[in-house]
């Protein structure tokens, strides 16, 4: 349509307008150039241009535009370089946790550089100087043997060692606790961003119907997922939900990216919004059936169809193998449960995975979401068509069955739809006339999701692996149930329990040595007895054999079968009459031994002490009572406990690094047995005899040892391999070697995805944010597009006024 | 497509960089302060392990070092008390007195016997006394026994002792009864129990009561021979000889192992014994055992202090364990038996002493019981010459017995000489051993100073920074930072806006 005369003064108001508002928009730019997650907006014209046929034709009329139309503000993002900032910032922030609780570790085990330089120690580091310290004053005592003094020093050093090992258990204890709350810190902070994304969601929603794009909200709405993007790995999808009748809005999904490398798990792409509906995090994990094996069913169903088992007895096996879940019942037995929301949640301290969960979906209004999901689409003719099947003319569909799928609240929906064939002319249609569909929806309310070990990433998953991963110490269930490389995963745990191990061994190792019986020079075990003068003297330990019965046994000399214990001997080289004299004696028999694993030296031990087997109890008693074994062992027992659990008593089970102590008795006594040998007839060892302690000197500094994790009490069901041969030092040294590759990897890995993160943000600054320069251009565009406008302007009036008024005037 | 790099994308990378340039110039700074080229595991894990592993190596030849020291020094102390030792004796063998003795051994009328004898046994002690020696608190020469004095002087302790009332039918308590039965059972019961033999002649001469039996045959009857104590296989009521069975007095079958000693714990000088601990004779024990003794108990407690005991010492030579202890060539033993440097201990039996008279001729004597121990026999020569009668020096008995027999004093006196000079040759041999052990330890302090100053350096080359190097990296890191800082400025002041001039 051409334009009027007095259009032209639309046109020119238009471009005013126009050139107007790309200020206002520059302005607005320029204005948010510092605010965080702020997208650069662009002002969106068009040229405007009445379409139509005049109404009369005019020769030589031409077409112009009727000026610029200003027709929306939009924002420049791209998607694309969204979802891999996002992938990217996860990475980042996993690295970034692990780096952190890695540093706190590093804080109390990194003894690089450390100690006291105004003793000339600088550099020795500390725990591990006192080792080599311990070493020295060992080396002392062998020379001054027998002087309280230096057996003081040694044990002063032992003290200053294991307060150390006290320490840094202490403090490796607050680094967990505070890890954990850091942890607990960061789901409250997905939890907010999600309730925040909702929000937003709502928000935007709410705008767009009204027509407006919302451009600051969606730019928070950017700024939250972003952020959220560095506590876990999202996938963030955009689709368009039909509100009515042609009116569509945007609609954000936020679901988890897909991060568990294990294909058969699917909860690693769990729903956390969905439109206008968001989960929380939680920290419990549903109480498992171990029974649960569904593939046993046919085998059951057989077991029935054969007569073996009763209808009741089918039905209660049939729920434990099918059901994943139990419940616990009040009176604390246990019901197996299919459904996750029946089931018990497991939280606090019975959550030692510190396991997440996602709850279901809900609105502001906390309404649950439903996911309806097309199950199946197809074709069908109108004979297949259940009978009776009744269309709604206005809307030509009908939902024919609606069936109960296994968990509370999911349905299957049936949906027939017709559609009118092209060309039908029969008024009305015939059954004929239509195409049928048959669609079937999975109905699925939204519910409770039990997280796999592996399905976070970004600084949530970081967090709970450096609280759970215990690598070598992990037990075996974990790896076979959870998490099929926790063995190779380091945290906390794992830094605890190696310490735990060095703790333990070393007190275990130290302990063994300090307990035994004496000897002669030749080895045998002796016991106090006279000489020929009828002087007090070391006698050998001799056991006469018997027969079964418990009669002396004769030789084929006819005379009684003897034989004196000696330190070398081995149950399996002992005659059977004297082994069944020290059965006797300890109660023992060969059942026994063989149930209970007993080796030589247990067995021996026992006799030597003279402990008696108690069936009942299991055990050789007294278990652990050196005042026992001394009064009324058959041997000479000497030393004693040096390590135990506790400062007040000399029980050396279980000890850890936390709890490592100088045993009671050593703290009272000069307990350091010098000498496991006798000079001959000598009932104790000589006065400056060392060679127990030089036996010490070689376990702290030379001798090397398999450290396996199955020797702590805690970590039964561990790797049974060695995670470390070396002596001491080199186990300590080890600790700092693996947390130093840990941190090193980490530090790499961070800078790494930092790297990337800020390439890909400077990328997406090159699409989204604002510019000075270009900023600029805009200004001085649009006010030269203004002047522009406003000189248009002056010419129209200039060219009407002239055409108004002076046209046909004659001066 | 050109990248568009805008204001905050130059800003978000200047952040970045400036950050990256504060921090090299941090960690610059730190090592300059610190002198280290690194300060965790994390910087440089595998130089920081092989640091910590020669740190651990520097402490343990620095402990190695000390302790081998502490050694030097005793040994230092050892050898001095040999030195005395080796002086006192060879004064022993200067003495003029002694070397009087020497010279006239064969000589009854030799004078200052008995002052030597005092002086010989007081010798006797001193030995003991340097032997017992001290470094610090501790006995250097009592093997691994270090906190009691090796050299005792005690009561000479009966080892055929049998505590309680003896017990036939115990074949340990055999020598308590003087007596057999027919069964071979010991007795004390002479009367009665005792199997009844014919009584000996303990100085039957087999050819001569042929000689005299020849004669009487021949119809000397009355041969003086007959009543010569030398004649007849058995002796009769009367005490004479007889070779007629029937003559022969009938006695209890002696018990040969028969000591009338068991029921005494202490042996006089005599040889009897007593129950007194203060009337036994005082004997040189080494570490609570006689030294002198042959008592198979005695004798294995010796050679397990000479053979068995060790007191074995860390000074870096490779300390290692097998499955039955250590491996000794891994350490340095540091147990000194006294009783190896004064020569051994027990006593010799079947000992040939010869006296050359002033004559020439010689007489020669078997004697027992001569002491290998430089000590007891020192003490023992001293005990002789004191029994020497007081009046002119004479050897014990040789007055009163007319017999060969009765000289053993002399002749065991002549036996300790020639055991003493052996002695002496001895102990200088296991002196040399010694100055072989100090050599090695004085070696092996040289050794390990060597040792513990080239890992130090090692450490040092690969922890320490190089002062030149720090500084000139920190300036570097600076002048970056600085640089950074004004690039920065500019960044910040430049765009279009600035020459729009509307």
């Amino acid at each position: 349509m051409g334009i009027g005369t007095f259009g032209s003064f639309t046109q020119a108001r238009l471009a005013i307008y126009a050139a107007q508002t790309g200020i206002s928009v520059t302005g607005n730019n320029i204005s948010n150039i510092n605010t965080p997650g702020y997208t650069r907006q662009r002002l969106n014209q068009v040229s405007l241009y009445a379409a139509g046929a005049d109404r009369y034709y005019a020769e030589g009329d031409i077409r112009t535009g009727q000026g610029a139309l200003v027709k929306s503000l939009s924002q420049i993002r791209s998607p694309y370089l969204d979802i891999r900032y996002r992938t990217e910032s996860a990475k980042a922030g996993y690295m970034d946790s692990k780096l952190e609780v890695l540093n706190e570790i590093q804080r109390i085990l990194d003894e690089v550089g450390a100690g006291d330089a105004s003793e000339g120690e600088g550099g020795f580091g500390i725990l591990g100087l006192d080792l080599e310290k311990l070493s020295a004053a060992l080396n002392n005592l062998i020379d001054q043997t027998g002087h309280q003094e230096y057996d003081n020093t040694v044990r002063q050093i032992c003290k200053n060692l294991i307060g150390k090992f006290n320490t840094y258990a202490n403090q490796l204890e607050t680094v967990q606790k505070n890890t954990v709350n850091q942890l607990k810190e960061n789901v409250d902070k997905v939890n907010n961003y999600l309730t925040t994304i909702r929000s937003l969601n709502e928000e935007i929603r709410k705008s767009e119907i009204h027509g407006d794009p919302a451009l600051e909200l969606r730019d928070e709405r950017n700024r939250q997922i972003d952020e959220l993007s560095e506590l876990i790995d999202i996938n963030v999808t955009y689709s368009e939900e039909i509100i009515s009748g042609g009116v569509t809005v945007e609609k954000l999904t936020i679901r988890l990216d897909d991060a568990n490398t294990d294909a058969s798990v699917t909860t690693d792409e769990s729903l956390l919004v969905d439109g206008v509906f968001s989960a929380q995090l939680s920290f419990g994990t549903p109480m498992l059936n171990e029974e649960y094996d569904p593939e046993k069913v046919d085998a059951l169903k057989q077991e029935l169809d054969a007569g073996n088992i009763t209808q009741d007895e089918y039905d209660a096996r049939y729920a434990e193998l099918t059901s994943k879940y139990l419940k616990k019942n009040e009176d604390g037995t246990t019901t197996p449960v299919e459904d996750i929301r029946d089931a018990t949640i497991l939280t606090d301290g019975d959550n030692p995975l510190y396991s997440l969960m996602i709850s279901e979906l809900r609105n502001k209004v906390g309404d649950l979401h439903v996911d309806p999901q097309v199950y199946a689409e197809e074709t069908v003719e109108f004979a297949d068509l259940p009978a009776g099947l009744k269309f709604n003319p206005r809307t030509n569909q009908v939902l024919e069955t609606v069936e109960d799928l296994p968990a509370k609240g999911d349905k299957t929906l049936t949906l027939y739809r017709r559609t009118l064939k092209p060309g039908t002319t029969n008024n009305p249609p015939t059954d004929a006339d239509y195409t049928y569909t048959k669609q079937v929806y999975e109905h699925r309310i939204a519910k409770p999701v039990a997280l796999d070990d592996n399905d976070l990433n970004g600084r949530i998953q970081a967090l709970r692996e450096q609280l759970t991963e215990a690598g070598e110490f992990t037990d075996r269930s974990i790896i076979d149930n959870f998490d099929e490389k926790a063995g190779s995963k380091r945290g906390i745990p794992y830094y605890q329990k190696t310490l735990d191990l060095l703790a333990n061994q070393f007190a275990k190792i130290m302990n063994e040595a300090n307990q035994g019986f004496l000897t002669d020079p030749a080895g045998n075990y002796i016991t106090v007895g006279k000489d020929a003068s009828g002087e007090e003297a070391g006698v050998p330990v001799t056991i006469t054999g018997t027969d079964a019965a418990g009669a002396p046994a004769l030789g084929a000399d006819g005379k009684p079968i003897t034989h004196t214990l000696n330190k070398n001997d081995t149950w399996d080289k002992l005659s059977q009459e004297v082994k069944n004299t020290i059965m006797a004696e300890t109660g023992l028999t060969e059942q026994v031994i063989t149930d209970q694993g007993l080796g030589s030296k247990e067995i021996l031990d026992a006799y030597l002490k003279g402990q008696k087997y108690d069936a009942n109890s299991g055990k050789l008693e007294p278990e652990n009572d050196p005042a026992a074994w001394k009064e009324n062992g058959k041997g000479i027992f000497t030393g004693g406990v040096l390590f135990s659990n506790d400062p007040k008593g000399d029980d050396p089970s279980g000890i850890t690094a936390a709890n490592i102590s100088v045993s009671h008795t050593w703290d009272l006594t000069h307990l350091l047995v010098r000498d496991f040998t006798c000079p001959e007839g000598a009932t104790e060892p000589a006065s400056g005899a060392s060679d127990n302690i030089r036996h010490f000197l070689y376990l702290v500094g030379d001798a090397k040892f398999d450290f396996v994790p199955t020797d702590l009490d805690a970590c039964p069901n561990a790797s049974s391999e060695p995670m470390f041969n070396g002596n001491f030092h080199q186990m300590w040294v080890n600790i700092g070697t693996v947390l130093g590759e840990d941190q090193d990897y980490a530090t790499t890995m961070l800078e790494t995805h930092y790297k990337n993160v800020l390439a890909i943000d400077t990328e997406r600054d090159s699409v989204s944010s604002v510019d000075f320069n270009d900023e600029a251009m805009n200004l001085m565009m649009y006010a030269k597009s203004y002047n522009a406008a406003c000189r248009l302007m002056t010419t129209i009036d200039s060219v009407l006024d002239k055409l108004i008024n002076n046209t046909g005037m004659t001066t | 497509m050109i990248p568009r790099m805008t204001t905050v994308g130059t800003l978000k990378n200047y952040r970045y960089d400036l950050n990256k340039s504060n921090n090299i110039m941090n960690k610059a700074m730190n090592t300059l302060l610190s002198g280290r080229l690194f300060n965790s595991f994390a910087e440089d894990p595998a130089l920081a392990t092989r640091c910590f592993q020669i740190r651990k190596s520097y402490w343990a030849a620095n402990n190695q070092l000390e302790v081998n020291d502490s050694l030097r020094h005793k040994y230092d102390v050892a050898w001095e008390s040999l030195s005395n030792m080796s002086t006192d004796l060879y004064a022993l063998a200067d003495d003029a007195s002694y070397s009087s003795v020497l010279r006239a051994l064969s000589d009854p009328t030799g004078p200052g016997r008995i002052a030597l004898g005092q002086s010989l046994e007081a010798k006797a002690k001193d030995l003991a006394q340097i032997m017992n020696g001290r470094y610090g608190e501790n006995y250097v020469f009592a093997g691994a026994d270090t906190l009691n004095a090796p050299f005792t002087w005690g009561a000479y302790k009966n080892s055929a002792y049998i505590e309680g009332t003896p017990d036939p039918a115990n074949p340990e308590h055999a020598a308590a009864f003087p007596y057999l039965k027919a069964d071979g059972t010991p007795t004390d019961n002479a009367a009665g129990d005792a199997e009844m033999v014919l009584l000996e002649n303990q100085k039957y001469d087999e050819a001569f009561t042929k000689e005299v039996d020849d004669a009487v045959a021949q119809g000397q009857a009355d041969h003086p021979g007959l009543v010569d104590p030398r004649y007849g296989k058995y002796l009769k009521e009367d005490g004479m000889g007889t070779m007629n069975d029937a003559e022969a007095k009938e006695v209890p079958k002696e018990n040969p192992a028969y000591n009338e000693t068991t029921s005494f714990k202490y042996l006089k000088s005599d040889g009897t014994g007593t129950n007194l601990e203060s009337e036994a004779a005082q004997v040189l024990h080494y570490r609570g055992v006689p030294v002198d003794s042959n008592n198979p108990a005695d004798v294995k407690k010796m050679e397990y202090f000479l053979k068995g005991e060790s007191k074995y010492i860390d000074v870096g030579l490779g300390h290692k364990e097998a499955d039955d202890g250590v491996i000794s060539s891994t350490v340095f033993d540091s147990a000194l038996q006294g009783i190896y440097y004064t020569g051994g201990y027990g006593t010799k039996n079947g000992v040939d002493a010869t006296i050359t008279h002033e004559d020439g001729s010689k007489e020669t004597m078997t004697v027992d019981n001569i002491p290998q121990n430089v000590i007891s026999i020192v003490h023992e020569m001293g005990q002789i010459l004191q029994r020497c009668r007081v009046k002119d020096g004479e050897w014990n008995g040789t007055e009163e017995m007319e017999e060969w027999g009765s000289r053993e004093d002399q002749f065991r006196f002549k036996a300790l000489v020639d055991e003493f000079e052996k002695s002496c040759g001895s102990f200088r041999e296991r002196w040399t051993e010694m100055d072989t052990q100090t050599g090695f330890l004085r070696d092996n302090s040289e050794l390990l100073t060597n040792k513990k100053d080239s890992l130090q350096q090692q450490y040092m080359e690969l922890e320490d920074a190089d002062p030149a190097a720090a500084i000139s990296d920190f300036m570097f890191a600076r002048y970056c930072y600085d640089a950074a800082l004004k690039v920065g400025n500019s960044v910040l002041s430049q765009s279009l806006m600035d020459y729009m001039s509307f």
